[in-house]
């Protein structure tokens, strides 16, 4: 039971991101692209809608008591940080590799390689699990859907399975429907949705396709309505750019956690807009967080080289995961499905796969040939999908990897987001893989067209083999775009968004 | 907007009213907040298949056979 603050607007500063971490950041994000002239991190000339909005908030004030000085404030601030750590520590009776003691090891990590697959030339940038289980289509460059100056950098896929939103260098999140027609051209039906005065760094849907949360390099995380746009809560308190989020498993109730690149985690209440919890112990930016199954932990990556798990009721930092021969960052993290590995990838081009209760490595992932940038565990656990710059997705498993090679249509990669559709009532094992064959896209088999690689139709008691010419009349239980499944898409550099199927082999 | 000294204030007010909020949270012990993560790891460690592995007639990537589409 929480003691929480009446809800009541909230005192703004227009500017909370500290300009100089924002313009670093942005510098980072400069170098990386090679682009001329990045949007400028804290001015705009006209105030987006975001900031309106905030403006007419902090006109309705709140207590300031006419005896504040800035000395006293600093003291009591000072005092209430020591008295937070305090009470932590009051609680620190054991740790969790303690606990975990008597518990069996966990046997060896295997992984086989079932298949390699050709796939495009590129740089992967963000990713979608397939909602069932299936297909992620890739598509050919003339299906793309562009989206104009902007590079992607986030990406999530709507529960329905109906939409795709993403976002990027426009500061802007854009919902994309998906259509079963071919012929129409989706970045026409584009809405732009989240609006943001800095790079868009993270997207979800909640628990419908009507709202949207997004997370900014303007140091703000923001939810919107869908369908007017309209921004129904804004979260502030991180002192730099967000660059994460994550919502809480939906039987948990209504939080989400954020991290940024002011080393800070924090946990926010959706309806209040009030951070209920933060935790400070990283070392450097925090480059992912996610929710442990349970709802009451979360883990984070951060560019100190570890991953941390901190308890949301223990209100602390329990486990640290790292090795002094890990010394570069990790970019994504996630859990398996009953929480005991955690999964990091790291720009050493690993992934480390962590025991979460003992704190100690299970494995470690070599294959990528470039940093991991994006790691997701499929929504019915059966396999993680580790996306990064060397061009690939890399499909892995207990027995199994399956690499696909060279994505296509990317020419530059900054940053690749995996978002994973949550699975529907039959999720189970049919999780699969296959490049269908396209423009610049080999499969082993064969190399098929687009349209013919439409055509032929998985069925989840079957293996891929080569297409056949006759359509399918079989039930489309997915939204098709261009003649394609869409479970699922992925996102890149070269300003569009790809659809990627996956077919089971 | 406000100048240096008022935005620094202000900003100062948000913090502290912040940190006495999160000082005023319940907490439990880190000894049940580790066991409760441990039991719910071993209760579902069966159902992980990255952890258990899956019966080879479920894996969805054995080698293929044949199959014939129509």
């Amino acid at each position: 039971m929480l003691k929480r603050a009446r809800a009541r607007p909230r005192a703004l500063v227009p500017h909370d991101v500290t300009p100089a971490a924002s313009s670093i950041r942005a510098l980072r994000l400069q170098a990386l692209l090679r682009v001329p002239a990045l949007l400028s991190p804290t001015k705009h000339s006209s105030p987006p809608r975001t900031l309106c909005f905030l403006v007419e908030m902090a006109a309705q004030e709140v207590d300031a008591q006419p005896s504040d000085t800035l000395t006293t404030l600093k003291t009591e601030s000072e005092t209430l940080k020591s008295k937070l750590e305090e009470e932590r520590a009051k609680l620190h009776d054991v740790e969790l590799h303690q606990v975990a003691e008597k518990i069996e090891a966990l046997g060896q990590f295997v992984m086989k390689t079932r298949r390699t697959l050709k796939g495009h030339g590129n740089k992967v940038l963000c990713m979608d699990w397939c909602k069932d289980k299936r297909r992620i289509v890739s598509s050919s460059q003339e299906h793309a859907v562009t989206m104009p100056c902007t590079w992607v950098m986030a990406c999530a896929y709507a529960p329905s399975g109906c939409a795709v939103a993403c976002g990027g260098l426009d500061n802007k999140c854009s919902v994309y429907p998906l259509s079963l027609d071919k012929n129409e051209n989706l970045a026409a039906k584009k809405k732009s949705v989240a609006m943001h005065t800095n790079y868009l760094s993270a997207c979800c849907f909640t628990n419908s396709d009507m709202q949207i949360l997004t997370s900014s390099g303007d140091g703000t995380c923001a939810l919107w309505d869908v369908e007017s746009g309209q921004m129904l809560q804004s979260f502030h308190g991180h002192a730099a750019d967000v660059l994460c989020l994550d919502l809480a498993p939906s039987e948990t109730g209504n939080t989400f956690v954020s991290g940024g690149c002011d080393k800070k985690a924090c946990v926010w209440d959706l309806r209040t807009g009030q951070c209920v919890q933060s935790f400070e112990t990283h070392e450097s930016d925090i480059n992912s967080v996610r929710y442990y199954p349970s709802g009451d932990a979360f883990a984070s990556g951060s560019d100190d080289a570890t991953c941390r798990l901190y308890d949301l009721r223990a209100d602390r930092e329990v486990a640290i995961y790292s090795k002094e021969s890990i010394i570069f960052g990790a970019s994504s993290v996630d859990f398996s499905l009953s929480g005991r590995l955690l999964f990091g990838g790291y720009n050493d081009y690993t992934i480390n796969v962590w025991d979460v209760l003992k704190g100690t490595r299970v494995s470690i992932l070599f294959g990528h040939e470039n940093r991991v940038s994006t790691l997701r565990v499929s929504p019915d656990g059966t396999a993680f999908c580790s996306g990064s710059w060397d061009h690939t997705l890399r499909v892995s498993g207990k027995h199994f990897l399956i690499q696909c090679k060279r994505i296509k249509h990317c020419d530059e990669s900054l940053s690749v987001c995996l978002s994973v559709s949550r699975s529907g009532p039959e999720c189970c094992l049919n999780l699969f893989l296959t490049f269908i064959g396209a423009a610049g896209i080999e499969e082993t088999a064969d190399s098929n067209s687009v349209l013919s690689a439409v055509e032929y139709m998985i069925r989840t008691d079957c293996s891929a083999s080569t297409s056949s010419s006759n359509r399918h009349s079989h039930s489309v239980r997915r939204a098709w775009y261009y003649g394609m499944a869409l479970d699922g898409f992925y996102g890149s550099n070269s300003r569009s968004v790809l659809v990627c199927v996956y077919e089971r082999v | 907007m406000s100048n240096n000294s008022a935005g620094g204030m202000m900003s100062l007010q948000k913090s502290v009213k912040q940190l006495r909020f999160e000082a005023g949270i319940r907490r439990i012990k880190v000894s049940q907040a580790a066991a409760d993560l441990k039991t719910f790891c071993l209760q579902n460690a069966h159902k992980d298949p990255l952890l258990m592995g899956v019966p080879s007639s479920d894996n969805p990537f054995r080698p293929p056979k044949s199959c014939a589409l129509f």
